[in-house]
């Protein structure tokens, strides 16, 4: 079932907005869907990139391919970034910092091919 | 959205900071919402062009790392030196030194080192500090550590605060280091669009083409500044005619003027101290035609001047003979 | 090779590649000189001596290659590598991105199963040219780093460790601008450094920098202040001697700005050899002499 990463500016969840930044995000939220594009499950991790003194970005990448993620929503993603997300087929979709994390599943559901 | 606007040019010192002080000055008095970026981390120069006299914020960034030796347990075996990538390691006075300004404080040194003698320590990869310029815009400036690894994680961090700081109608103006490297990669990296600063020499147009080079690979829309056209209108020929088939926006161009250098030992910005001289009042009309073209209407003109020719970054990858093919 | 020598300087565009080339120019009269542009970013004394680069070398790094069947997904490599270029899929299969890997070969060392093998990744060239002058003669190396590539110092190195092997007389080096490691790499080994400037407060701000790094590494420093005239003052010139005595440095040439030296760069021609008779050529004349005498 399709997993999406949201990079989330505070407690993160559904209610929440999109981080100001991808790598130094507190949390993130990974929304779970089924193939019709139902939620199905939503879970917040700590972003282990948020606290890192370097290579932020790929420790937060990381931590979401452990989490068997497909999609990962943030602002902006690096060169390094993209790299990495790339090689590990996951996608990649940017958003406005501070759009609501609900509005985003709708776009990521597209981008997926889902509902 | 904040608007970024990266300033590059490959060669130094053919005018980046004069044409993104000037662009930031300019917006700044026509009522936009600005932020400054010198994101030169070598040799940061924005804050002396720009008359900051104190910093609001300064934070040190210590994430990186130097090895060093422990005498007590080397037993002078030298494999550390043989298996350096960056050769740091070398035999003095009868004992191995690790230079500290070449040393990258890879792991390499310390997992070889039979005597586990090599142990690796934090140290101040650089500063990056916040001022408030007189002109009533912020200035995040970063500044590197003489003798670090160069490294685009200090121009992130200090776009990332703009970007923290800005409004949706905010434009960032970036002001990025000479050369094609990780600063600059970085600085170019999530821009808008890039104003490219070259000068009619075959130098600087072998630069540009290397700075331009990577924008590609961004598929960053790009604009044109001829810096001293004057000093060799031939050559003006040659950098349009690049413009032209790579599809780069030229936007204006400065003739040679002595007030420049001026205005610089004056450490006061040219379009202030001399406003009415011939290179402040071409500056000025480049900024016109940037806010017009580029701020006010930057969907229409990033899609007329998306590169031409879009470049993909491959890494060039020699398989070893073990793996087959 | 029998001495190094350095051409340097903190801030960008102040004339390194002109004073580095117009001195070995001058130099490779009485001695056998290679000259080494280290400038891997954006290489340009080729193009100040108008000649083209020759007799291209890749510059390789080791990338690592895992061999999945030795590997037993204890995730050590991706723990030691610095910049993050190994990467973990959910199950600890580690996966490598090229981009990113600065060939540092610590997951090599690391790995308990030594099932990384050492694969390449080109991301430069280096490149040595003939240079022929009315006057002189003298070889060229230049680096070039890859577009795209992010890591700088492996070319420096590559382009260094040619030019040491051509040389067995005088090396001069072209660093690039700035005090990042990578200049560090270039300066390694050198006897003496010019160290340009310009008498602005830009130039001043930066020749601090690397007076301290020369001053650190041991390596004499001799400044030599560019762009002289425009707007300069005496007051200026006091305070860039200070700031060379606070470093153990000594100015040792002025070099007045003039257009000629622009028409010089744009025709590809050193200017002690375009217009012998000139002022600044003459400020080379004594420089090289003094460099010679001092070698």
């Amino acid at each position: 079932m399709p997993k999406i990463a949201i990079a989330s500016e505070n407690g993160g969840g559904l209610d929440d907005v999109v981080a100001s930044r991808f790598a130094r995000a507190p949390k993130f939220t990974i929304v779970e869907l089924d193939e019709k594009g139902n939620i199905v499950n939503v879970r917040v991790i700590d972003n282990p990139g948020a606290q890192a003194t370097g290579g932020a970005a790929i420790k937060a990448i990381q931590a979401l391919i452990n989490e068997g993620v497909d999609l990962v929503v943030g602002p902006a993603f690096g060169p390094n970034a993209q790299a990495v997300l790339t090689e590990m087929n996951i996608k990649s979709m940017t958003a406005a910092a501070g759009t609501k994390i609900r509005d985003i599943v709708e776009q990521a559901k597209k981008e997926l091919g889902l509902g | 959205m904040p608007l970024e606007i990266a300033v590059a040019s490959g060669k130094g010192g053919v005018g980046k900071s004069t044409v993104s002080s000037t662009l930031a000055l300019y917006l700044k008095e026509r009522g936009y919402n600005i932020i400054a970026v010198d994101a030169d981390a070598d040799a940061p120069n924005l804050h002396l062009v720009l008359e900051v006299k104190s910093w609001e914020q300064e934070e040190g960034f210590s994430d990186a790392w130097v090895s060093e030796i422990d005498y007590s347990r080397c037993t002078n075996c030298g494999v550390c030196a043989e298996v350096c990538p960056y050769e740091a390691v070398s035999f003095t006075n009868g004992k191995y030194v690790i230079n500290p300004v070449i040393c990258e404080g890879c792991l390499t040194c310390a997992l070889v080192c039979p005597e586990k003698a090599i142990r690796r320590k934090r140290v101040e990869r650089g500063v990056i500090r916040l001022a408030k310029t007189r002109y009533g815009f912020p200035l995040w400036t970063a500044e590197l550590m003489p003798g670090r690894p160069n490294t685009g994680k200090l121009v992130t961090e200090i776009k990332n605060r703009a970007k923290a700081m800005a409004g949706k109608d905010t434009v960032i103006v970036v002001d990025s280091a000479a050369g094609i490297g990780c600063q600059v990669i970085s600085s170019l990296a999530g821009a808008n669009a890039a104003i490219l600063v070259a000068e009619p020499t075959p130098a600087s147009l072998s630069d540009l083409k290397r700075v331009h080079t990577i924008a590609k690979q961004f598929l960053l829309p790009s604009a044109l500044v001829i810096n001293k056209y004057d000093i060799n209108p031939e050559y003006v020929d040659k950098i349009l005619e690049y413009a032209k088939e790579e599809n780069i926006d030229v936007i204006g161009m400065i003739p040679y003027d002595d007030h420049v250098p001026r205005a610089a030992a004056e450490m006061k910005p040219l379009v202030k101290l001399y406003p009415d001289s011939p290179a402040a009042k071409a500056l000025l009309e480049i900024a016109r035609r940037i806010e017009e073209t580029i701020v006010r209407n930057w969907r229409d003109w990033a899609r007329k001047h998306m590169p031409r020719k879009p470049v993909h970054y491959t890494p060039i990858v020699i398989k070893p003979k073990e793996l087959g093919s | 090779m029998r001495v190094k020598l350095a051409v340097t300087g903190g801030k960008g565009g102040t004339g390194k590649s002109t004073v580095a080339t117009n001195l070995a120019a001058l130099l490779a009269r009485e001695r056998r000189l290679v000259l080494a542009d280290l400038d891997v970013e954006a290489p340009n004394d080729h193009i100040l001596l108008g000649v083209g680069l020759e007799n291209e070398e890749p510059v390789k790094i080791m990338l690592p290659f895992i061999d999945y069947k030795k590997c037993t997904r204890c995730g050590v490599c991706a723990e030691v590598c610095d910049t993050g270029a190994i990467v973990l899929t959910r199950d600890k299969t580690p996966y490598v991105v090229p981009r990113l890997c600065s060939g540092c070969r610590a997951c090599y060392f690391a790995c308990p199963e030594k099932a990384i093998i050492e694969g390449q990744r080109v991301i430069g060239y280096t490149y040595h040219t003939n240079v022929r002058l009315k006057t002189s003669s003298f070889d060229l190396v230049t680096g070039v780093l890859r577009e795209g590539e992010e890591h700088t110092p492996p070319v420096v190195l590559a382009a260094r460790r040619r030019a040491m092997k051509l040389a067995n007389d005088v090396l001069l080096v072209d660093t690039s601008a700035g005090t990042a490691s990578h200049v560090a790499i270039a300066l390694e080994g050198s006897k003496l450094a010019v160290a340009v400037t310009e008498p602005t407060p830009l130039g001043l701000h930066d020749l601090e920098m690397i007076l301290k790094i020369l001053s650190e590494q041991g390596i004499e420093a001799w400044v030599v202040v560019n762009r002289w005239g425009i707007g300069s003052s005496g007051r200026m010139m006091d305070r860039l001697a200070e700031t060379a005595r606070n470093y153990g440095a000594v100015i040792k040439a002025r070099i007045p700005y003039s257009r000629d030296i622009v028409d010089s760069y744009v025709k590809g021609v050193p200017i002690v050899e375009m217009l012998p008779d000139h002022e600044v050529s003459k400020v080379f004349y004594s420089l090289a002499k003094e460099i010679l005498e001092t070698i």
